[in-house]
């Protein structure tokens, strides 16, 4: 498995687990092998409807970058290389503000 | 729903060089009264408002206080500045506006127009103030308009 097959099965993966949650602006952020295990390690973040600016001053808000709080959620899906996904974690906060 | 808020320009200035770098709010001349989390409390404020309208006067005094600092953060935060003019909406006051309200010879003409823009409507909503200056919150207060005094907050 290559890694445009890993990012499509994470991708897959977090569309299926939070299809009730309407999350939306999916994309890949990070790719990594696991030195130890071979494990695809993809992290991806989307949006959900509370991180998405619901009136005009907090697109505002967004856009000039001054409110955290409407970023993205970051997940990190780690893929075995038979294509089952193993785990899925949040992506520490530390790492996750850009 | 709560209507559209107009911004002070000090807090305006918050604002944009906070929305440059965090970092610059301590080293601009102009925002020594104001720390990292004062930006965030002024994001959270802003944020319950349907919309931020810019009013040309308070603009051209943000502009000049914004340019008070050393390049490249100046050059940052113009950019930052131009940034905020291209996507929010500006109410079309004029001086006239301002020279006409009695509160003119006291607050002078940027705050006069504030206030002169706090009495108008926007879809059926009030426009209301946000600002750090305690006298010009009073002054709104008294008048009836809508208006939180960011000193409040902190």
């Amino acid at each position: 498995m290559d890694v445009k097959d890993a990012i499509k099965i994470a991708k897959d993966y977090v569309s299926e687990v939070f299809a009730d949650e309407h999350v939306t602006n999916l994309g890949l952020e990070e790719t990594e092998v696991d030195a130890d295990t071979g494990h695809w390690i993809i992290t991806l973040a989307f949006s959900r409807p509370w991180n998405t600016p619901r009136t005009r001053a907090q697109e505002v808000l967004e856009n000039l970058g001054a409110v955290s709080s409407l970023r993205r959620s970051f997940k990190v899906i780690t893929v075995a290389d038979d294509g089952h996904v193993i785990s899925m974690k949040n992506r520490v906060r530390a790492e996750a503000a850009e | 729903m709560t209507g559209p808020v107009i911004v002070d320009a000090n807090l305006l200035l918050l604002l944009i060089v906070g929305s440059t770098d965090l970092k610059y709010i301590s080293v601009h001349k102009n925002l020594s009264d104001y720390s990292e989390s004062d930006f965030e409390i002024l994001g959270l404020a802003i944020s319950v408002f349907s919309d931020i309208v810019l009013i040309p006067h308070v603009m051209a005094e943000v502009s000049s206080l914004a340019r008070q600092i050393k390049n490249p953060a100046r050059a940052r935060i113009q950019s930052k500045l131009r940034d905020l003019v291209e996507t929010t909406g500006e109410l079309p006051m004029t001086s006239l506006d301002g020279v006409r309200r009695d509160e003119f010879e006291t607050f002078g003409l940027t705050d006069a127009i504030i206030l002169q823009a706090c009495s108008l409507f926007q879809n059926d909503l009030d426009v209301w103030l946000l600002t750090a200056d305690e006298k010009l919150a009073v002054a709104a207060e008294m008048l009836g308009y809508g208006v939180t005094n960011f000193s409040h907050l902190r």
